[in-house]
């Protein structure tokens, strides 16, 4: 036991104090926000004048396209976000977009009335707000209009058109309710996902990288002359687990403290054990591959295939997170939950939803304890006999015949 | 004392190590030899526990050996690294608590250690910052830091200048004096006549010869000759009488197979002897004897 502490306490200090490290740490939160901030931006505004050429052959209609868009449409300094300019024809449009006097062109044909069609161009499709701007109040520009024909008054028109505002609300456990952002609820468990995912795969690698090291400069002759192979994979991967849970706690408190700035919650307290549990059983399924695969390679770069493998797997709940949050019950939700390399990641992202019932909770988090159990037992077997291989690649024959020793 | 039993280790189809039986006492120092690919590492590996045996047993001091008496074994592989990124004395600190020794007397053994080998200013340099045979006697101390009793050494000396040869070694007889056991697997024959109380050759997992070295050499006296001559000596016939021979300049030495005057009685038809003589071989002739004998 004492020779397992040392081995942990080693590993956790060797690659708490590495630059790999610190970089590790901090580059999940920075693809997190260049994931998010644009988004933000978008929604925020960063607007600026855009410029709508429109080839016009409605006129009745554009003109109170116009106004609506002033109306509704200003940029911070009040002054009107979009300007119009007429064309008779396409071509003369099509010019001034090219020229780049003008930002996009719209096409209004004349029985828009009846055909409900627009044309919309553009030298970069991507600016999909203004699109939508510009869409959304020339179809409830037409809506005014057709209902005008049929005799309703402008004002009642208006009303008779209005959206419905839906306030959204969320209950919790104890009954309190909490004003909803459908933005956060999605993303905390989602970025909670994806740190956990990103902290297993990281310290996955860097087992990985450790095992393969302390092969090829055969450290390992030494150390294996000291302690068995069992305690060396159980310090190194116990190590690697403690500096995993350094990385989740400094994720959780920066949430906390975002959390708080923001007025959100965006974990809840009560399930963090449950949480804590996912992530440790994850991860020692994943680092008992991780450390197997250290044996069987003599080089990062061909140990890199059969991890791609292995990540691919477990990125699944990560890849399909809208639809298994959309769809918490059903029934490939429901499957993936209890296939074991995708268990823990699957059952964070239910539970977040809260469509995971108590005892999907409890025989899941038995499957991870067995499955752990399972996969240290098979990685054992195979570290200790392919750790002292040099040279020679291990065949699937072979690792079988280890196996079953 | 360690006693190796009837010792065997098979990997599929090869032996690599079959049925090897030798016994080191207290403070001996034991020189295990063979060509590459005999079967020392294996052996080796077996000792410390890094491979287990298939057959046979192994001994310490009356008692089949445990992992807790290994705790006191120290070793240099033969295929040795550090860890390139750390520091010397956080990597000595490292092993010296795996071996269980902490604390003041850990750390004062680093210090008396470091002085040693002349590192006190460089206790908080990385190991890659150190020169390859610098590094070489880093690992040594790593073998010697937990006061083992027994210490297996393979191939201490390559890569090491000839001043910390001599001081290797020194530490060697210095701990031989205070009891501790050594095996000594080395190519370098030379170092074995001067430091090996006994030998083991073994050749491709078996025992050729094994006993004390002056035995071994007085085994093979009267074989090893030398001859001064005059005339032409053709190589073709030599190997019927010395398998291994050396023929340059008028002067013909190897390790004689068949009765000296069978030989001589050839040699006076071929050449004209100036000087004939009998020595007793050096360890080298005795090795190259034994395995090509053996194929």
């Amino acid at each position: 036991m004492n020779r397992i502490l040392n081995i942990l306490k080693w590993e956790f200090m060797v690659r708490f104090r590495s630059k790999i490290f610190l970089i590790s740490l901090f580059m999940p939160l920075i693809l997190v926000v260049f994931s998010i901030v644009p988004a933000m931006l978008m929604e925020k505004g960063g607007d600026s004048e855009v410029k709508v050429g429109i080839v016009n052959h409605a006129r009745h209609i554009t003109t109170d396209f116009k106004l609506n868009i002033e109306r509704k449409y200003r940029l911070d300094d009040e002054k009107p976000k979009y300007w119009f300019f007429d064309y008779e024809n396409f071509d003369e449009a099509k010019a001034g977009l090219l020229k780049k006097t003008l930002d996009v062109v719209m096409v209004i044909p004349a029985g828009i009335m009846d055909t409900a069609n627009a044309e919309f161009y553009a030298r970069s499709l991507s600016n999909f707000k203004v699109m939508d701007e510009l869409r959304n109040t020339l179809s409830h520009t037409v809506i005014l209009m057709r209902m005008s024909e049929q005799g309703v008054a402008v004002e009642m028109a208006e009303s008779i058109s209005k959206r419905v505002r839906m306030d959204s609300f969320e209950i919790n456990k104890e009954g309190e309710l909490t004003e909803g952002n459908e933005l956060m609820v999605f993303l905390g468990p989602f970025l909670f996902v994806f740190l956990l995912v990103m902290a297993v795969f990281i310290n996955g690698q860097l087992l990985l990288r450790s095992v393969i090291e302390e092969r090829t400069n055969r450290m390992v002759e030494i150390l294996l002359s000291t302690v068995s192979a069992r305690e060396l994979m159980t310090g190194k991967i116990l190590g690697l687990g403690l500096l995993g849970m350094v990385q989740i706690l400094f994720y959780l408190a920066m949430g906390i403290v975002f959390g708080m700035v923001k007025g959100i919650e965006i974990v809840r307290f009560d399930e963090l054990p449950i949480l804590f549990m996912y992530f440790l059983t994850g991860y020692f399924f994943f680092a008992a591959i991780y450390a197997t695969l250290g044996t069987l390679f003599d080089n990062e770069q061909d140990a890199q295939q059969s991890m791609s493998i292995v990540s691919l797997i477990a990125m699944v709940p990560l890849m399909g997170s809208f639809y298994f949050m959309a769809n918490p019950t059903a029934l490939v939700t429901k499957i993936l939950s209890f296939v074991p390399p995708m268990t823990p990641f699957m059952m964070i992202l239910r539970i977040s939803s809260d469509a995971a019932e108590p005892w999907e909770v409890a025989a899941t988090i038995v499957l991870m304890i067995l499955s752990v159990w399972g996969m240290m037992t098979l990685a054992g077997k195979i570290f200790r006999t392919a750790l002292l291989m040099y040279g020679k690649r291990a065949t699937l024959p072979e690792i079988w015949r280890w196996i079953r020793a | 004392m360690i006693q190796l039993q009837s010792i065997s280790k098979y990997f599929e189809e090869v032996t690599a190590v079959d049925h090897v039986s030798f016994r080191i006492e207290k403070g001996d120092i034991y020189g295990l030899l063979g060509p590459n690919g005999a079967g020392k590492t294996t052996a080796i590996r077996m000792l410390m526990g890094i491979l287990e045996p298939d057959e046979g047993e192994i001994i310490w001091n009356g008692h089949t050996i445990s992992r807790e008496n290994r705790v006191n074994f120290g070793y240099l592989p033969e295929e040795r690294g550090l860890y390139q990124k750390q520091k010397l004395k956080e990597t000595l600190q490292y092993f010296g608590r795996l071996r269980r020794v902490s604390g003041k007397e850990l750390n004062s053994e680093i210090d008396m250690w470091l002085e040693r080998f002349d590192f006190s200013d460089s206790a908080g340099r990385k190991i890659e910052e150190l020169s390859k045979g610098n590094q070489q006697k880093v690992q040594f101390i790593l073998a010697l830091l937990h006061k083992p009793d027994f210490i297996i050494l393979d191939e201490p000396f390559t890569g090491l200048d000839p001043i910390n040869q001599v001081l290797l070694k020194d530490i060697i007889q210095e701990k031989r004096e205070e009891g501790v056991t050594f095996i000594f697997s080395t190519h370098q024959m030379e170092q074995v006549e001067r430091l090996c109380t006994n030998i083991c050759l073994i050749n491709k997992g078996k025992i050729l010869i094994e006993g004390p070295l002056s035995a071994v050499k007085e085994k093979h006296r009267k074989n090893a000759v030398t001859v001064k001559y005059e005339g032409e000596l053709k190589n073709d016939n030599l190997e019927q009488f010395i398998p291994e021979f050396q023929n340059d300049n008028c002067e013909l030495s190897g390790v004689l197979k068949t009765p000296t005057t069978d030989f001589l009685d050839w040699l006076n038809k071929q050449v004209e002897i100036i000087s004939f003589t009998q020595s007793t071989p050096t360890l080298e002739q005795i090795f190259i004897e034994e395995v090509h004998s053996a194929i």
